[in-house]
């Protein structure tokens, strides 16, 4: 157990999706000045990362090691689709929940940090269980990210930014004393 | 939060009414209308306040592009999409165009959608003709069909190269933390915890279940045993580093290290690489190994000092050998090799024997292809 | 949509629609490979790879695809081809494709190339679509180059590392500024462009050459460019 919360604390800590591995950017420079939104954008993330953490691991195990060569199509593919599937189902079976995260699945399905979580959780090779949390870790880290810019973000509004700034240049300056903060991380766990 | 897009202070809230009942309903319809009437709202709030698309709006590929002008950019409200389903079109991230009003509309449009595989949406522009199904099956078929053809062609010419390769940088590593050896045997580590230099029946040499790992014994040129090459990975400073080193079981003595991969921070955490002073610490040195201070050094032959700036990833790097010498350690003290017979004496070439499925095994641990020596020798742990 | 002319759908993805700097696409390889010049030229060098072959493959066949299923399409062809740019990439030139990592596969997903597919390959004739793809490409390269460039110079203090050709700048006594080769320096040297760009288009403004930009970002218009020529 504790090699496993090992794996989530890194996963969302140390290293980052979002401020180390640099995945997931489009929707973090995008979602917006709203922190509920970034909230539920982050949730989305974590349902999709988990399911496509079931997904590549089932893939890799059973599928994968008779074509390797198709890892990238194979990946691609089914995740699309079985997040369509899955948005799909939700809106059936409860629309409320639906309004808060559906809309957000098809933003995310394909985007670099769910593809990202498959390739390195198959290159790593871990087994189901650890990649199921290695995914939760990952779309925790995610979720903090887009939250705390989100924040971040409000209060620029507010403030008087000068006008070169105005467009993302702004915006990743923040991202940038961010992923700064977060390297203090590093080295959380050592042996 | 059971609501959405309510938060923001600078937003006009006026609609918040009628929305609220309707969540707790379960029904597909009212979600529907309800959906259309917070597109219907978005819409008239989206001219009078900036949103948060506005600031970042990327090109993409949908805007102005087509007719090459930046001025056509669309300010993105239920903005005419080139087809229905958009869902697989979102897949991909673009920000700016896929804000909530426009999601909102994908929602009411796919409304009435059956559900079936992604791709074969009932069409909703009235100008296009109904294509069959069976059309769309059959392109994505014969899409697919022609990309997996490409790519095996592709992979068979590729794979041979990337083995050689992975077999010459293994082979590479052995060579520096053995010191030169004449040549090595590989040893499978089997699940019952023997050592051995031939698989027995059936057991696949790629099921990792079966074989735990290997570890490679160098002779030098009069055929006597200089040590195993043991591969090693643990968590260092930033992420997992993946090691090999040199050891010398008879006297419990690290021949010498090498770092296979590593995440650590460059310039610091890389000195475990760079600082060739740290890594030559390592031959001749004790086990257990025991990382010091430089100015702490007290000549201990177990001792290493660790790199400035740089302490946690060279104790990971201490660590991961330890831990490595205290689980096999004693297996390889016990194994028994007989001396080389002077017919299978073959310098380890990197060779491309096994074809290895990269898929079975983590890529760190660079397996693929070193030759099994000796084969005429059959030993066993005893 | 407007006629545009060959050098336009040339020149638009160089600098005006500059991917990476005007659009923001394809964020995720250019901070996270950019960490030395070499790296980010082949990341650039595969992009472009990518992007050229599968707009020539959706011209060609844009046609036979079906409307419906037009995006899955694009998706398995510009899959098959970063399959094949991963694979040859690490048969002929391992050493880079280690230091790239993963970040091949994750072409595939990079929003540029979808987007040309989606707006302009599907739409236009075989020659123009390449031309536009080789313009994206080239404006991506340039992006890349930059912020490469920068980064190593300030980061290790040399250029040209990973190649037989390495220059070492400033010297055995430069003290390198490591966090330009960490990530955080990934989003501040895109940050000092971007910086850079909108006080540049600032001052165009200000002599009233430009017309403001949702993006915030000014860019020219077609008639003063015409009037600067």
């Amino acid at each position: 157990m504790g090699e496993l919360i090992l794996i989530l604390v890194s996963a969302m800590l140390v290293t980052n999706f979002t401020l180390f591995y640099f995945l997931g950017l489009c929707p973090f420079m995008g979602v917006s000045k709203n922190v509920g939104t970034a909230l539920r954008m982050g949730l989305a993330n974590i349902f999709v990362m988990t399911i496509t953490s079931l997904v590549a691991s089932f893939l890799n195990l059973y599928v994968l090691p008779y074509a390797p060569y198709l890892r990238i199509i194979a990946f691609i593919v089914v995740i699309a689709s079985l997040v369509q599937i899955v948005e799909m189902t939700i809106k059936k079976v409860s629309p409320a929940l639906f309004r808060e995260l559906g809309i957000f699945l098809p933003l995310i399905t394909t985007n670099c940090a769910i593809l990202g979580l498959a390739v390195f959780q198959t290159g790593r090779g871990y087994t189901f269980v650890d990649g199921l949390f290695y995914a939760l870790g990952a779309g925790l880290g995610v979720t903090l990210a887009l939250v705390l810019m989100a924040s971040l973000r409000e209060q620029t509004e507010l403030s008087d930014v000068p006008a070169v700034a105005r467009n993302m240049g702004l915006v990743l300056i923040l991202a940038g004393t961010l992923s700064l903060a977060f390297m203090g991380f590093a080295g959380l766990f050592s042996s | 939060m059971s609501e959405e897009r309510r938060e923001d202070p600078g937003r006009k809230e006026a609609d918040n009414g009628p929305e609220e009942n309707a969540p707790g309903e379960g029904k597909e319809k009212e979600a529907d209308s309800v959906s259309r009437k917070e597109k219907g709202k978005k819409a008239s709030r989206e001219d009078s306040q900036p949103r948060d698309h506005e600031l970042y709006t990327p090109q993409g590929g949908g805007g102005g592009t087509g007719g090459g002008s930046i001025r056509d950019v669309p300010v993105t409200e239920g903005s005419p999409k080139t087809g229905p389903r958009e869902d697989l079109r979102e897949d991909v991230d673009r920000p700016g165009e896929l804000t909530l009003p426009q999601v909102a509309d994908r929602v009411v449009e796919a409304e009435g959608e059956e559900e079936g595989e992604a791709g074969a949406p009932p069409e909703a522009i009235p100008e296009k003709e109904e294509v069959s199904s069976f059309r769309l099956l059959m392109t994505l078929a014969v899409a697919g069909a022609i990309a997996g053809a490409v790519l095996v062609f592709v992979h068979l010419w590729s794979q041979p190269r990337i083995l050689a390769y992975q077999a010459k940088v293994l082979d590479q590593a052995i060579q520096e933390v053995l010191k030169s050896p004449d040549r090595y045997q590989t040893l499978f580590l089997l699940s019952d915890s023997t050592l051995t230099a031939t698989l027995p029946e059936g057991v696949d040499s790629l099921d990792e279940n079966q074989v735990l790992d290997r570890v490679y014994l160098g002779y030098d040129e009069s055929g006597n045993p200089i040590g195993y090459a043991v591969q090693g990975e643990g968590f260092g400073f930033q992420d997992i580093i993946s090691l090999i080193f040199g050891y010398d079981a008879r006297e419990d003595r690290v021949l010498g290290m090498k770092v296979l991969s590593h995440l650590e921070t460059p310039g610091l955490g890389d000195k475990i690489v760079k600082d060739t002073s740290f890594v030559n610490e390592f031959n001749g040195v004790a086990g257990p190994i025991e990382p010091v201070k430089p100015d702490r050094n007290t000549g201990e032959p177990d001792q290493v000092d660790m790199i400035t700036g740089a302490t946690i990833s060279s104790e990971a790097v201490i660590d991961i050998i330890n831990r490595r010498i205290g689980s096999l350690g004693e297996l390889l003290d016990e194994y028994n090799p007989s001396p080389a017979t002077a017919g299978a004496s073959v310098r380890g070439t990197p060779g491309v024997p096994e074809m290895v499925q990269e898929a079975a095994v983590p890529e760190r641990i660079q397996e693929a292809a070193v030759l099994a020596e000796n084969s005429g020798v059959k030993e066993e742990h005893p | 949509m407007r006629e545009t002319t060959p050098k336009q759908d040339f020149l638009r993805g160089v600098w005006d629609e500059n991917p990476v700097l005007i659009q923001l696409l394809g964020l995720c390889p250019a901070l996270a490979v950019t960490n030395t010049l070499l790296n980010g030229l082949a990341m650039s060098a595969a992009t472009m790879f990518v992007l050229v072959g599968s707009s020539l493959f959706v011209s060609t066949l844009k046609n036979l695809i079906p409307h419906e299923v037009r995006i899955s399409t694009y998706i398995l062809i510009i899959a098959t081809f970063v399959t094949i740019v991963d694979m040859v990439m690490h048969a002929v030139a391992p050493e880079v494709y280690g230091e790239l990592g993963a970040f091949i596969a994750l072409i595939v997903v990079n929003c540029m190339i979808l987007g040309r597919q989606e707006a302009f390959a599907s739409k236009r004739p075989v020659g123009r679509a390449l031309l536009d793809a080789v313009g994206t490409g080239t404006g991506f390269t340039i992006a890349m180059m930059m912020m490469g460039g920068f980064r190593e110079i300030l980061g290790s203090g040399t250029l040209g590392q990973g190649t037989p050709w390495v220059i070492n700048l400033f010297g055995d006594n430069f003290e390198p500024w490591v966090v330009f080769i960490s990530p955080p320096g990934g989003f501040f040297t895109l940050g000092f462009i971007l910086l850079f760009l909108g006080w540049y288009e600032g001052r165009k403004e200000e002599r009233g050459e430009l017309r403001h930009w949702p993006h915030s970002v000014r860019v020219p218009t077609t008639e003063s460019r015409e009037e600067a020529a």
